[in-house]
């Protein structure tokens, strides 16, 4: 799933893994991050709204 | 304290030692006699942690540990993995202010040596403190080396490369065969050694079996193609300075 913001930029790749995965089930991926998102850091969300929250966070925490 | 209740061919100092150069029979007997305070530790337990003044160093008898640092707000970056034989945090020796932390990733054998033990054994047998000298600088040489790793290996060949370092270093210490070893260390722990996530650790793992280059069975990871797995992990074992007839070229 492609993450857009609202000038249509886009923010960040999730995939959705499958009920299989051994790690995080059928959770939300950050498969890559863009501009601010762009780092070592890869979480996985419970769902989409845990995922729309953090990048949020993470846009407003790094354009201070 | 009592020296450590090891035969001298399974002592995991001496054997560490040996794969460096043959200690003579005064230099083995000094070993063994090296007054040592044996500890069971749980898995997952700081042996030391980063701002410790130690007024002892800690040889790993048994088990795995992880030397990592921390950033501020709490990541975890594992700069090296520990087996039996290594003394993790000789450098204390001189350096009074520990910069790492070492904790163990399975439950793990210590034997604990004080510096005044160790300064003596060094005063009195110098190939030995020469040994310990080089000990220092080829843990250097693995950490420029997984810099190297972390910073420009894509995430695939960054555990090809690991894996195959662990079976150079275990076979030294004789705790590795030709097809193998025992690896108990987890998805979550590579992730933080590879700079990965562990989701992706796993995938990466996933295709590793896929392509043929390692089998797991439990914690035993066995090597089918030890030339393959050289080649994705872009490895040359010469940073880890073994005796030529030791090392798996």
């Amino acid at each position: 799933m492609l993450v857009f913001d609202q000038e249509r930029r886009l923010l960040a790749v999730l995939t959705h893994l499958s009920a299989g995965n051994e790690v995080a089930p059928g959770h939300w991926y950050l498969e890559a991050g863009l501009g601010w998102l762009d780092g070592p850091n890869h979480p996985t969300f419970a769902d989409l709204d845990a995922a729309e929250h953090w990048i949020c966070e993470r846009l407003d925490h790094n354009r201070g | 304290m009592l020296p450590a209740p090891f035969p001298t061919d399974h002592h995991p100092l001496i054997r560490k030692l040996e794969s460096i150069f043959s200690l003579t029979d005064d230099e083995r007997q000094a070993l063994l006699d090296l007054p040592m305070q044996v500890a069971v530790i749980k898995q997952d337990q700081d042996i030391v942690r980063e701002g410790d003044r130690p007024s002892r160093s800690f040889a790993i008898l048994s088990g795995f540990t992880c030397t990592y640092k921390m950033t501020g707000d709490g990541k975890r970056q594992i700069v090296t993995f520990g087996v039996a034989g290594d003394i993790p945090d000789l450098q204390s020796l001189h350096l009074k202010v520990l910069d790492i932390s070492v904790a163990t990733l399975t439950p793990c054998s210590i034997g604990f040596i004080t510096h005044e033990a160790l300064w003596d054994l060094c005063t009195r047998h110098p190939r030995i403190a020469a040994a310990f000298w080089r000990e220092t600088l080829v843990e250097g040489a693995i950490f420029r080396e997984w810099v190297l790793n972390v910073g420009r290996r894509e995430a695939y060949n960054r555990m090809a490369h690991v894996l195959c370092e662990m079976q150079v270093r275990l076979r030294a210490v004789g705790l590795a065969d030709d097809h193998g070893y025992e690896l108990p260390i987890t998805q979550t722990e590579f992730a933080d050694a590879l700079g990965i996530s562990n989701v992706h650790v796993n995938r990466v793992l996933q295709q590793l079996r896929a392509d043929g280059l390692i089998e797991t069975k439990g914690s035993r990871l066995n090597i089918p193609d030890w030339e393959q797995l050289k080649t994705a992990g872009d490895f040359d074992p010469t940073y880890l300075h073994l005796k030529q007839d030791e090392a798996v070229s």
